[in-house]
């Protein structure tokens, strides 16, 4: 029976090695951290717990859940959670379905609330070519074989089974920068700012940059409901399967190089010095590391390498979180809200960018904020768009996010007890990467382009090494996609 | 009355191509140009006595070999004198030069980094490749990925087979073009932040984005583009000014027995239930055509001359979102002396070339940054040219023009673009004091001085909000989508109405592109 080491064990390491296991492969998953689970693994500070770098899970593929029959091992799916707008007038609560969120919206405009359910609709179209896509392995640049022509083929189907127009409005409008595609569709500015913070937060790009609309259409095609319990449900679910199917997980070990003989992959060495041999080695930590710092020089050829030492993985957010004695009374509003954003205005976007491109930090962040309240204390986890890799000082980050709360929730500030701050160099050195999404994203760096193109189809130029991280197609989130397509392009090798 | 074969509306250097190259087979044509002189925006203006300016577009590259060919410009006056040298002053009173030389270039560059100049032969020999596979898509009508019909489906697969011969390398180095910032790109190859910023600069011009915006690494490559005389990236100066090539182009059309007609304003197109059949001049007279071509803008073309109750409501809404906002203005001044420059002082050959300031690329992105909220750039880049070095015959002798392109000069000010008149002359202080602190003591040099804001440009040369291009150079207004999807082969909605502008496919410069595929189109498909 062949071996194969996973390096990570986040969602996709182990999405990665369920699969594998259950194709009978003998697996073995690596982890530099003392617990599983990456950037996704609960994190607990000062007696509060948070969900770790993550806090969604609503863009999951509901056919790799089944796939990986991770409902038996408890995991489930939940209702979408609306998402509160802070901003004058009592901000926007957000609805993912336009029926629900008509009426909000529909306070502010009428025009827009249909705007709004026209936009899901033709998102929703879209769902079945996004699924086409994200299921496999990119499609290639060109076809080299038959089966590559007929894959191609069948997508271009896909996509003129759009019909016409909807097919030229995708075309026209996934290299746009969202501003102007959400300022097309919606006069509500608050609007527009919170449906096009996730397609910049984690990228070096504002709301004003190309190409940012592919990002929000990705996005948009791909939410279904999160998952009961969050990214650490999907963890311990992927976790219990591996377990039962006999797979290993070694915790506290980090993996120094990965070994080549006769240039195949034969293993990894450990930073203890310890040797694992394998046969093949799937690599689910940031594609750079995995091809600058893990391979041994000259393991890729000079055009190879220079492809991976382009891959831009820059970093712009912070995560900071929070332990709060009450909940945040938000101005305008009585409810409680479990997800909030912080930013209401394009500007307020491009303006946290702006501070990024000179290596400082932005003097109002925009924030995903999620709460978690247990009736008494409350804990919070805050993604802050606006602080570059360059950032050292962490009280700054934390007084300019408490601003920014208090802002918008007044008595926030006195009610913090504990907090933690990580910069994006405290994430590159705690979960090796300081980009969220391993990989930025942006047009030249997606599908067949993901990370780069020598690595985009899950393979590499090393024989026995494949790439199945967030930096890999079809992307960030917790998909669980990267590391199953990596597992199913080692089986078929 | 005369009822003309095409009545062409204005007489920029597309429409007057377009009227050449109808009437060169054998259609009575009339051009009409709503001021006293011809060229549009590729325009020379005597505007200072003694002192002749290409008031707007100011260099020469695009301009297609076929169009100089087949219209004989040669013959007609035409005569480009090529721009030997780039010269990029620094803020630290260093510069870079590079030219003609290879050395000399060599040399300056190793400066700030060997590698970096070791690299620059072969960055420039892999983007004339590059420019040699776009070339078809340029030198052909927009193709259309929706359609069924035999004929679209061959040319999308004639497409797909010279991507598959250029081999993945090239495809993927053409995805890259298409979609990244300009500093992204360029930093995959350089590593010297003084040679990748004004390089960078060449993304930009023209439009609505900054250096690190995507996008803009396309707007590099429309710029290598440029070939004289079959030499990629060679730009030039026509010998008179840009209006020189207009004015060729108009002689090679009288030539060819078309009809120009100045002073001659369209007010709108003479519409008969949905066909055109003419025009109605600013004066109210009313001439009548087979079919009507417009060279101005679509925004202007269709909204104003056509008028909105005489379209399909989606259409409108396309033209109405279709992006123009001007970003650039323009100072032109007459000159005592030439400047001297304090990174280098005194005459030479720096002068005789394009000056492209562009100093870091915070500098390009802090000057993005202020036309983003709304105000023009407090300290600009800055594209300058002294065209009288080269061509002696645009000023009195011992003086000179001068030509600064500036951006950004957003026309949208937060003030509103009517606020423009009232902060011309401070966009001007602007733009000469930014000079001023490169070349000590050149203000006093200055004999006259003449501004032109994105609103200007609207005013006086009939570009909507002042772009330069008649639209974007963004992905989502280029070929097929340009200006509207359906409507990129220069057919448009109104039977007989066509479009030859820049606002048509393959977009803005002096190349003339779609003034000539405009004509090729109508003559191919016997429109006329």
């Amino acid at each position: 029976m062949s071996e194969v080491i996973i390096i990570g064990a986040g969602v996709n390491g182990l999405a990665c090695a369920v699969e594998l296991a259950r194709a009978g492969k003998k697996v073995t998953v690596v982890e530099q951290r003392a617990e599983v689970g990456g950037l996704s693994a609960a994190r607990r500070f000062s007696g509060f717990s948070v969900p770790g770098i993550r806090h969604d899970t609503n863009e999951i593929r509901p056919a790799l859940i089944d796939a990986l029959q991770l409902a038996a091992h408890g995991l489930k799916l939940a209702g979408h959670t609306p998402i509160y707008a802070a901003g004058p007038d009592g901000g926007l609560v957000l609805h993912h379905e336009s029926d629900d969120a008509a009426a909000e919206i529909a306070k502010r405009s009428a025009k827009d609330a249909e705007a709004y359910a026209a936009f899901r609709r033709f998102t929703l179209r879209l769902r079945p070519v996004v699924d086409a896509l994200l299921a496999k392995a990119a499609p290639p640049l060109l076809p080299n074989d038959l089966g590559d022509a007929y894959d191609m083929g069948r997508l271009g189907l896909k996509l003129r089974g759009l019909g016409r127009d909807d097919m030229l409005e995708l075309l026209r409008v996934a290299p746009m920068c969202v501003a102007d595609w959400l300022r097309e569709m919606f006069e509500t500015e608050i609007l527009s700012a919170t449906l096009a913070f996730p397609a910049v937060a984690g990228d070096f790009v504002g709301p004003w940059s190309a190409g940012t609309s592919a990002t929000l259409i990705l996005q948009q095609a791909l939410a279904v409901p999160g998952v009961v319990g969050g990214p650490a449900a999907v963890v311990d679910a992927l976790s219990k399967a591996l377990a039962s199917l006999g797979g290993t997980v070694r915790t506290s070990a980090k993996v120094a190089k990965v070994s080549l003989t006769n240039e195949a992959v034969s293993g990894v060495v450990l930073a203890s010095g310890e040797t694992l041999k394998a046969d093949a080695v799937v690599a689910c930590c940031a594609p750079r590391t995995a091809l600058l710092d893990l391979l041994p020089r000259g393991a890729l050829g000079l055009a190879d390498r220079q492809a991976a030492q382009n891959i831009r993985a820059r970093g712009s957010v912070a995560k900071v979180h929070l332990g709060l004695k009450a909940a945040p009374k938000w101005s305008g509003r009585s409810e409680r809200f479990a997800r909030v954003r912080i930013g209401a205005h394009l500007d307020d976007l491009e303006r946290a960018f702006d501070a990024v491109k000179y290596r400082e930090v932005a003097e109002k962040p925009a924030l995903d904020v999620a709460l978690f309240d247990d009736g008494a204390k409350v804990a919070v986890s805050v993604i802050a768009f606006g602080v570059p890799y360059e950032a050292e000082d962490r009280k700054l980050v934390e007084a300019r996010v408490l601003e920014q709360l208090e802002a918008h929730a007044p008595g926030v500030k006195a009610s913090v007890e504990a907090s933690e701050v990580l910069l994006p160099r405290d994430l590159e050195a705690e979960y090796g990467s300081r980009s969220v999404h391993h990989v930025e994203r942006a047009l030249d760096q997606m599908l067949f382009m993901r990370p780069a193109r020598p690595f985009a189809r899950a393979t590499t130029p090393v024989r026995g090494l494949l790439l199945g991280s967030s930096g890999c197609h079809p992307g960030p989130g917790v998909t669980l996609a990267p590391g199953v397509i990596a597992a199913r392009a080692l089986l078929s090798s | 009355m005369k009822t003309y074969d095409a009545i062409v509306i204005g007489g920029g250097h597309n429409g007057l191509t377009t009227a050449a190259y109808l009437a060169k087979a054998g259609k009575s044509v009339l051009l009409l140009e709503r001021r006293h002189v011809l060229g549009g925006a590729a325009v020379s203006e005597e505007i200072f006595p003694g002192y002749t300016f290409s008031a707007c577009s100011y260099v020469v590259s695009l301009l297609r070999p076929n169009v100089i060919r087949e219209l004989e410009l040669p013959r007609f006056g035409l005569q480009i004198l090529p721009l030997e040298t780039t010269f990029n002053p620094l803020l630290d009173g260093r510069y870079l030069l590079r030219g003609k030389d290879p050395e000399t270039t060599y040399r300056s560059l190793a400066k700030f980094s060997k590698k970096d100049a070791e690299t620059a032969p072969l960055f420039s020999q892999a983007m004339a490749e590059l420019s040699r596979m776009v070339k078809p898509i340029i030198d052909g009508p927009a193709p259309d990925p929706a359609s069924f019909k035999p004929k679209d489906l061959f040319s999308l697969l004639r497409l797909g087979r010279i991507f598959k011969d250029a081999g993945e390398d090239f495809v993927a180095a053409q995805v890259k073009m298409m979609t990244m910032s300009a500093v992204d790109f360029l930093s995959e190859w350089f590593e010297a932040e003084q040679l990748i910023s004004p390089m960078s600069a060449s993304g930009i011009i023209g439009t609505f984005l900054g250096v690190r915006s995507p996008g803009t690494a396309y707007v590099l490559l429309h710029h290598y583009m440029g070939e004289i005389d079959g030499s990629f990236r060679a730009w030039g100066l026509p010998k008179g000014g840009t209006g020189a090539i207009s004015m060729a182009i108009a002689k090679s059309a009288q030539h060819f027995g078309a009809e120009i007609r100045t002073n001659a304003g369209v007010s709108k197109v003479l519409l008969e239930g949905d066909k055109a059949v003419g025009v109605v001049l600013e004066n109210g007279d009313e001439l009548r055509a087979k079919t009507v071509i417009s060279g101005c803008d679509p925004r202007r073309t269709f909204l104003g001359f056509v008028g909105e109750k005489s379209l399909d409501g989606d259409f409108v809404k396309q033209i109405k979102r279709y992006k123009m906002r001007g970003s650039s203005g323009k100072v032109n001044l007459a000159l005592d002396r030439l400047p001297s420059f304090k990174s280098l002082p005194g005459d030479g050959p720096h002068l005789k070339g394009d000056i492209t300031f562009a100093p870091s690329i915070d500098f390009l992105e802090k000057a993005y940054d202020d036309a983003k909220y709304g105000a023009f750039s407090r300290r600009p880049f800055m594209n300058i040219v002294f065209p009288s070095v080269t061509d002696p015959s645009v000023a009195p002798a011992g003086k000179h023009v001068m030509s600064i392109f500036v951006q950004y000069a957003p026309y949208h000010l937060k003030e509103g673009p009517e606020a423009w008149p009232s902060q011309k002359e401070a966009f001007g202080d602007a733009v000469c004091n930014m000079v001023e602190e490169l070349a000590p003591g050149f203000k006093s040099s200055i004999l006259h001085r003449h501004i032109l804001t994105p609103w200007d440009l609207e005013k006086e040369y009939g570009l909507t909000e002042g772009n330069i291009f008649h639209g974007e150079l963004s992905i989502e207004q280029l070929a097929f989508f340009r200006p509207a999807s359906g409507f990129a082969r220069y057919r448009t909605p109104i039977r007989n109405l066509w479009l030859c502008g820049s606002g048509a496919h393959p977009g803005g410069g002096v190349m003339a592109g779609p003034g000539w595929l405009c004509a090729k189109t109508m003559l191919e498909e016997g429109a006329v």
